[in-house]
């Protein structure tokens, strides 16, 4: 074998047996909560670190608004930072001020003026317009990440990706396969990312097709990759939004 | 942000960068072939000390089909690779180049704060600062601007749409015009670019346009031009006109074209502030049999567009027509 192989026992991941992971998951503070209190009930407590959330639906049904809402809430409850990745210039500061502003005054202790800083200061935002672009981007995430682990500082503990699908989409389809494995790629590493940095991810989708009920974009294949799905949508004529489960890893249907 | 080159690297051997436990990639046909070949290089072996991080850079053709091989099967783009501090050890080989990046001794330990987490990124406190400073293009008429929001906002694509002859290509028109109003008088002082995929787009109409903004300006400054008076001289129909830089496009290909071109444009012109397109989905209507594909494209499209608004601080504007595809671009 070459010297420059690893050897097996150095690319082992450590073991855990099932009743220290359980344990542990009910000591920690697993979800981040969105601050909307029908998604926090749908997803059983908020968004689980570690997992990887969907939320789909169609134009203008509130999936921007959710990412926006979970941004505040986690940034607002000091649960650390939130990295915003736009994808369609749709994250505004100003919706975010609102946002913070309406927050319960017994929830923070403090100025309201310092709290916005604070809070927007923990939200940072990112734009990607392409997949090669989102490839550097989270390769970037996964070397800082590594030098955090061991300098501790502020460390990430949401990543939003608004909307994964719209970059996504126009690469896929066609004869080519490069598409697809390009898609994997990018599910592959953002969950890696959040297992191994025990982030929370959320990433929007949209839908398509208008035979019969819409469904959500992106395939089959993507049909396996997060943890959790929840399409929304929107009655116009009483602005009332409902959200549904597609998938959920821990409740049982 | 054009590579000339596309490099792209496998990690080869033990990574030193602690936490991560890379597996080699032996399953990867490529890899094993470019082992089998003598002249290969061989990756030393890894000082514990220091951090070393051997790659292996390999230059391929640039096309997106081969540049997705290579991200399928691993390899990562390295145009932004952060090598600030670290020394660079090149080794030339007949069949690759092999780079050693050595890190410096001493790491840099300022003080983290959160947008340090990703270069180039900013929080959300400088975005608000900026969104309040921003400046809107008047569309001139003050019930439109009232639901945009103060006009139409750089950085941003708007969409205008609607059945024929409501008034698109007009606006279109009003909106380069509009963008040209000197800082003096409260407008943006850029200039534009029109890209007419119609043919609607009517030089008469246009001056007559823009001699109505300039009587506009007079009636509502009308003591402002009386000091400078050399700025009147600005105020003439022809300096309009020779602001606007207009493409025809005559097929998809052509638009697809133009808006590739158009980065390297405004890199050149850094004044353009205002990109209109008009319209956007014409030429997809009648040679597109494949709807997916027209589907793929336009958003692709959307995307670029979008970039090239956020990058160079340009409001772009495009009309469709009532009753087109689902496709939505941007606000």
């Amino acid at each position: 074998m070459n010297e420059d192989q690893p050897s097996v026992e150095n690319g082992c991941v450590l073991w855990s047996n099932g009743m220290d992971l359980f344990k542990d998951a009910a000591e920690r503070n697993n979800f981040l909560p969105t601050g909307l209190e029908g998604i926090d009930m749908l997803l059983g407590g908020g968004l689980r670190k570690g997992h990887l959330t969907e939320i789909t639906g169609q134009s203008s049904s509130g999936k921007t608004q959710v990412c926006l809402y979970s941004a505040s809430h986690v940034a607002a409850r000091h649960m650390g930072v939130v990295l915003y990745l736009d994808t369609s210039n749709s994250f505004s500061p100003s919706r975010i001020a609102h946002i913070v502003d309406e927050l319960p005054i017994s929830l923070i202790k403090e100025p309201k003026d310092m709290r916005l800083k604070r809070v927007m200061s923990s939200i940072v935002c990112e734009s990607v317009f392409d997949v090669f672009a989102l490839f550097e981007v989270l390769d970037q995430l996964e070397a800082s990440m590594n030098d955090k682990v061991n300098s501790g500082g502020n460390k990430i503990c949401l990543l939003i990706i608004d909307s994964v699908s719209s970059l996504l989409a126009p690469i896929i389809g066609g004869k080519n396969s490069q598409g697809r494995s390009m898609m994997i790629s990018v599910a592959m590493i953002l969950k890696k990312l959040a297992d191994k940095h025990n982030l929370s991810v959320l990433v929007t989708n949209h839908t398509v097709g208008g035979n019969g009920a819409p469904k959500p974009a992106l395939g089959e294949s993507w049909k396996a990759v997060p943890h959790v799905r929840l399409m929304i949508s929107r009655d116009h004529g009483s602005n009332m939004y409902t959200a549904t489960v597609l998938k959920h890893t821990l409740l049982v249907f | 942000m054009s590579d000339i080159f596309w490099f792209n690297f496998f990690w080869l051997g033990k990574s030193a960068i602690p936490g991560s436990a890379v597996a080699p990639q032996s399953s990867c046909p490529r890899l094993l072939e470019h082992r089998r070949r003598p002249q290969a290089p061989r990756v030393p072996a890894v000082p514990p000390s220091s951090s070393v991080i051997s790659l292996e850079i390999r230059q391929t053709a640039k096309g997106p089909p081969v540049r997705a091989d290579e991200i399928a099967l691993g390899g990562r783009r390295i145009s932004r690779l952060p090598l600030s501090g670290r020394r660079l050890e090149l080794r030339t080989n007949f069949w690759s180049l092999t780079v050693k990046v050595i890190e410096s001794a001493n790491k840099l330990k300022g003080a983290e704060e959160p947008s340090g987490v990703l270069r180039g990124a900013q929080n959300a406190w400088d975005l608000l600062s900026d969104e309040q400073s921003q400046k809107h293009i008047t569309t001139g008429s003050g019930d439109l601007n009232s639901i945009l929001g103060g006009g139409i906002h750089c950085k941003e694509v708007t969409e205008i749409g609607g059945v024929p002859g409501v008034g698109k290509t007009q606006l279109g028109i009003q909106l380069a015009i509009n963008v040209q109003i000197p800082v003096e008088y409260g407008g943006l002082g850029g200039k534009a670019v029109y890209i007419d995929t119609e043919g609607s787009f009517m030089v008469e109409r246009v001056y007559q346009i823009a001699e109505g903004c300039i009587s506009d300006i007079m009636e509502y400054f009308p003591y402002r031009h009386d000091k400078a008076s050399s700025g009147r001289e600005h105020l003439q129909p022809e300096r309009f006109l020779a602001d606007i830089y207009y493409f025809r496009v005559c097929s998809y290909t052509e638009q697809i074209a133009v808006i590739n071109y158009l980065e390297k444009f405004l890199g050149e012109h850094k004044d353009v502030r205002i990109i209109i397109i008009d319209s956007v989905t014409f030429h997809f209507r009648q040679d597109f049999d494949d709807l997916a594909l027209r589907t793929r494209v336009l958003s692709g499209l959307s995307l670029k567009l979008m970039k090239l608004s956020k990058t160079y601080n340009v409001a772009t504007q495009h009309q469709g027509h009532a009753g087109k595809t689902k496709y939505f671009c941007g606000r």
